[in-house]
């Protein structure tokens, strides 16, 4: 029987000297869509992308503590993000479709509780093919033409830390044009 | 085994498989789906 | 070659449902998906096994079960709960025994050639209640009524104390993940004292995970003594020569309680038997899930 140990530790670390490679957001991805926001009205993808130069783009959910406990600080972002010409939305990863009045509604109930006032989204069919959020909070960096940039940022953090990775984005767009 | 020993495991067995399809009606296997595919990353303790 | 697998048929069935759980793959490789998000996570896996975990196709019921008391607006979590009263009452901690990964691991560590720690009874006995609290504190109580100012509840058991999480799902994707790193802090580092104590207290107890804090084997426990598959002792055929008390890991004594709330079903004892006393039967039936290692009597066919 100890050669089954034996296998099974093989086996794991050679998965791990398989797989240690990190994982950054495929550039080629353009992100488009049309969907509603919480009161219901239409949102498209190119009205709000074109309008900025990086738009942030916060996933989230209403059954996730550490993503609503960000969110004031999210608030505060957006109040910065303005003068960078960028801007902040937000998609409620587990409202089921524009016809979910019950998480909606929850939702609603979260974004008047933490004073957020920026568009929040319901989510549209195949969002995270593109928008992979296997863990939430993660918050994706969306140029001007819909392209993701840079490298999400996963896990709940402070508007300072937000802002700081928002400036390393803005670099290397500058840098390339 | 008498057939009596049985009575109460079939009867909760039955309970079971209404509560679930209770549940699944009302949306709840959706729900597990949810929180297992998009996972607050606290809640298994990453943090 | 047929009586080796039927020897091992346990074992195999562990392994095999191990990988059959976390088959996803492309969860390992870079480029993909950290996790499964498919369809088939609306289901819960009969044992312990995280879904974060980067290979897990289902869900875990324990997770989902506190996930679902934490919800801001709560709703009796009627799916789950009947889904785990089905498994308690079909095969009670069968599922232990047989289709839990991290019983399966913690009987790995085991195997390791150190010196065993004997547990006195003064000490095992009440801290196998110890179980029994983690289900009805960080499972169930907690999440259903602490709250946070965010307004959902929190999943003590998986955020505080699950070292299943932290094996699977934790260790891997921090591994192979660096998008994860920069968000680990002190929970994390937690987690994996937890994680490193009970891999070394596995290596000189066997399955101590699963005597002292699976809150899924408390809640199967439950069950064991009204289950449909149950262990059957023969009075006849019982001689009390306490093989079977001897062959247990968990230190049942199968003779004396067959269906005690801390057997695994794991079938060890129903091999050992001299007189062929013990059996598994379902619904009254002999079921040959393991083969007898010596007749004592002659073999009798289902």
């Amino acid at each position: 029987m100890k050669k089954h140990l034996l296998d099974l530790l093989i086996l794991f670390i050679a998965l791990l000297m398989l797989t240690s490679c990190g994982k950054k957001a495929d550039d080629k991805d353009v992100i488009r869509f049309e969907t509603t926001d919480l009161e219901g009205n239409t949102v498209s993808s190119e009205d709000i992308f074109s309008e900025h130069k990086i738009t942030l783009v916060n996933i989230w959910g209403t059954y996730c503590g550490p993503c609503i406990n960000e969110m004031p600080d999210l608030e505060i972002l957006n109040q910065r993000l303005a003068e960078k010409d960028c801007a902040i939305i937000g998609i409620v990863s587990d409202v089921r479709g524009s016809g979910d009045t019950a998480l909606i509604g929850t939702a609603k109930e979260i974004v008047s509780q933490t004073g957020v006032t920026y568009v929040n989204l319901v989510p549209w069919q195949g969002w995270y093919e593109k928008l992979m959020a296997e863990y939430i909070p993660t918050t994706y960096f969306i140029d001007s033409k819909g392209h993701i940039v840079g490298e999400a940022a996963v896990g709940a953090r402070g508007a300072d830390d937000y802002e700081a990775l928002l400036d390393e984005v803005l670099k290397t767009l500058d840098g390339g044009n | 085994m008498k057939r009596k020993g049985y009575l109460l495991p079939v009867a909760l067995l039955a309970l079971a498989v209404i509560m679930m399809v209770i549940g699944s009606l009302s949306g709840q296997m959706d729900d597990v789906l949810t929180k297992a595919v998009h996972i607050c990353m606290e809640c298994i303790g990453l943090g | 070659m047929g009586k080796s697998i039927r020897k091992h048929a346990r074992r195999i069935v562990q392994v095999l449902w191990g990988f059959l759980s976390n088959g996803y793959v492309k969860g390992f490789l870079p480029g993909a998906p950290m996790i499964y998000q498919g369809p088939l996570k609306r289901f819960c896996v009969p044992g312990m096994n995280c879904y974060s975990c980067p290979g897990a196709l289902g869900a875990c019921p324990i997770g989902a079960l506190q996930a679902a008391l934490n919800e801001r607006h709560r709703r009796f979590p009627s799916y789950i709960l009947g889904y785990l009263l089905a498994i308690g009452v079909l095969v009670g901690r069968f599922i232990c025994g047989w289709l839990c990964l991290f019983g399966l691991v913690q009987e790995l560590l085991y195997k390791i050639p150190v010196p065993k720690l004997r547990i006195p009874e003064k000490v095992d006995k009440p801290l196998r209640y110890l179980k029994y609290a983690v289900l009805a504190v960080l499972v169930i109580g907690l999440p259903l009524f602490y709250r946070t100012d965010a307004g959902t509840g929190l999943p003590f058991f998986c955020q505080f104390l699950c070292p299943v999480g932290t094996l699977e799902g934790g260790v891997p994707l921090v591994l192979l993940n660096s998008v994860l790193r920069p968000a680990l802090g002190w929970l994390f580092r937690w987690k994996i004292l937890l994680l490193v104590l009970v891999i070394l207290s596995s290596i000189v107890i066997y399955r101590p995970f699963c005597k002292y804090l699976c809150p899924l084997g408390a809640f199967y426990s439950l069950f064991q003594r009204i289950s449909l598959i149950r262990i059957q002792v023969d009075p006849v055929k019982c001689t009390g020569c306490g093989t079977c008390g001897k062959a247990c890991g968990m230190q049942v004594d199968p003779h004396k309680v067959p269906n005690s709330t801390e057997c695994i079903r794991c079938g060890e004892c129903i091999q050992k038997c001299p007189a062929h006393a013990l059996s598994f039967t379902g619904l009254g039936k002999e079921l040959h899930l393991r083969p007898r290692e010596d007749s004592v009597h002659e073999k009798t066919s289902a």
